[in-house]
């Protein structure tokens, strides 16, 4: 398996130059100028992190996350029937815990400036708004408020496609999220903070057999329960319809 | 019970799909910003030195996984079976002794990374050469199409 690395490399070498030629996409709304399409289900491929991500760790057993030692003290605090008490059952299910959940993805336009992201593990909803900060996007004060997906802004960051060029448009979708409500990085208590910024640089990559990737690159930077930022990248494959699609509640414990 | 589903679900599906993925995380880093750029003769700057970053697969990429552990890895039987073979004394042979220096390996492992280009005589990149305990190059080549030949590189 391990040998697929460099013709996955090589992959997306070639990938980086094709579609010379193609014709540009117009101007106009978020959802009109994207240069790939998010939208459809898409699965979590699990290859990494497979002990932490597909059962609920043993408290304590959080190697590879750079925490702080306030964050280590939180982390072994953790009490599971605690948060189901306080109600608080879904503190892993918020953004930064969610996306390396074992988790099938829902993308579809909500309008023509607001992507959503839906996950059928813990029924959660994403909305990535583009064009720029919360309040020009008008977002109401409650939704504000810090919720377990908290908010969202995205942009399409995109190369090629200049005027008589001969590229194809390509790109990413970059989105930093704030105004999160504190929750779990892990699912056995590693804590982020409400002041935690989480940044993700989302990429398509089409195999040669038509299999389509979504990687999904995070970067979790929390000042209270990190002593860095913590980067990672989550692969999800696209899948053919919702056939599979299975939503769960949120659970404190698996 | 619905989470229960979905991870059960999720590893059954896993189970046909995965062959080409785990380590896709480092391509990933290395390649985003490539993704971007603009193809012809990859006109955007990746020289220089890398860190690896040991947050996801630690334990394997780190201080090694128990004989035996093959957590997360999508191993058919056969696979398995030949896994199952290994022994630590292995590499001690001589023949045998570059078991664990596959250039796919030395990407997975606590080890640093150096790019650099090979260019043309106009200048233009023609090939990234990667060197971390092994190097390898990447060529472009177009015939009509970009494609992309792999050349590991001797010791």
């Amino acid at each position: 398996m391990q040998g697929a690395m460099l013709p996955a490399l090589a992959l997306m070498l070639l990938l980086s130059g094709q579609g010379r030629g193609a014709a540009q996409a117009p101007p106009g709304t978020p959802r009109a100028t994207t240069p790939f399409d998010p939208t459809g289900y898409w699965v979590a491929i699990i290859s990494e992190d497979w002990r932490w991500r597909m059962i609920t760790p043993a408290r304590g057993d959080f190697p590879s996350i750079p925490m702080n030692r306030q964050g280590q003290r939180v982390a072994e605090a953790w009490d599971p029937a605690k948060d189901e008490a306080a109600g608080e059952q879904c503190r892993a299910y918020g953004a930064p815990g969610l996306m390396r959940a074992p988790t099938r993805l829902h993308f579809t336009w909500r309008d023509a400036n607001t992507l959503q992201l839906e996950s059928d593990y813990g029924k959660q909803v994403r909305l990535f708004r583009f064009g720029g900060t919360p309040a020009a996007q008008g977002v109401p004060t409650a939704q504000a408020a810090k919720g377990w997906q908290g908010v969202s802004i995205a942009e399409w960051i995109v190369g090629g496609g200049g005027r008589g060029s001969g590229d194809a448009r390509r790109g990413s979708m970059k989105s930093v999220t704030t105004q999160l409500r504190p929750g779990y990085l892990r699912k056995n208590g590693v804590p982020y903070s409400a002041s935690t910024v989480f940044t993700e640089y989302w990429d398509l990559h089409t195999e040669a057999n038509g299999d389509q990737y979504l990687v999904d690159t995070n970067i979790v930077e929390d000042p209270v329960y990190l002593q860095a930022p913590w980067v990672t990248a989550i692969h999800f494959k696209k899948e053919r319809d919702g056939g599979k699609w299975d939503p769960s509640p949120c659970d404190a414990r698996f | 019970m619905g989470s229960v589903a979905v991870r059960r679900k999720i590893l059954a599906c896993e189970e046909g799909l995965m062959n080409a993925i785990v380590l896709r995380k480092i391509v990933t880093l290395l390649c985003g910003t490539l993704a971007l750029s603009a193809p012809a003769y990859a006109q955007i700057e990746l020289t220089g030195s890398y860190e690896p970053l040991m947050y996801e697969d630690y334990i394997e990429r780190g201080p090694g996984s128990d004989l035996g552990d093959f957590t997360g890895m999508p191993l058919n039987d056969d696979a398995r079976a030949k896994a199952l073979l290994y022994t630590s004394s292995l590499p001690s042979t001589i023949e045998r002794q570059c078991l664990a220096q596959a250039p796919w390996v030395g990407l997975y492992r606590p080890l640093g990374l150096r790019i650099f280009s090979e260019v043309d005589r106009n200048n233009r990149v023609i090939a990234w050469k990667l060197e971390g305990n092994k190097r390898y190059t990447i060529y472009y080549v177009e015939q009509p199409f970009w494609i992309v030949a792999i050349e590991p590189e001797s010791t």
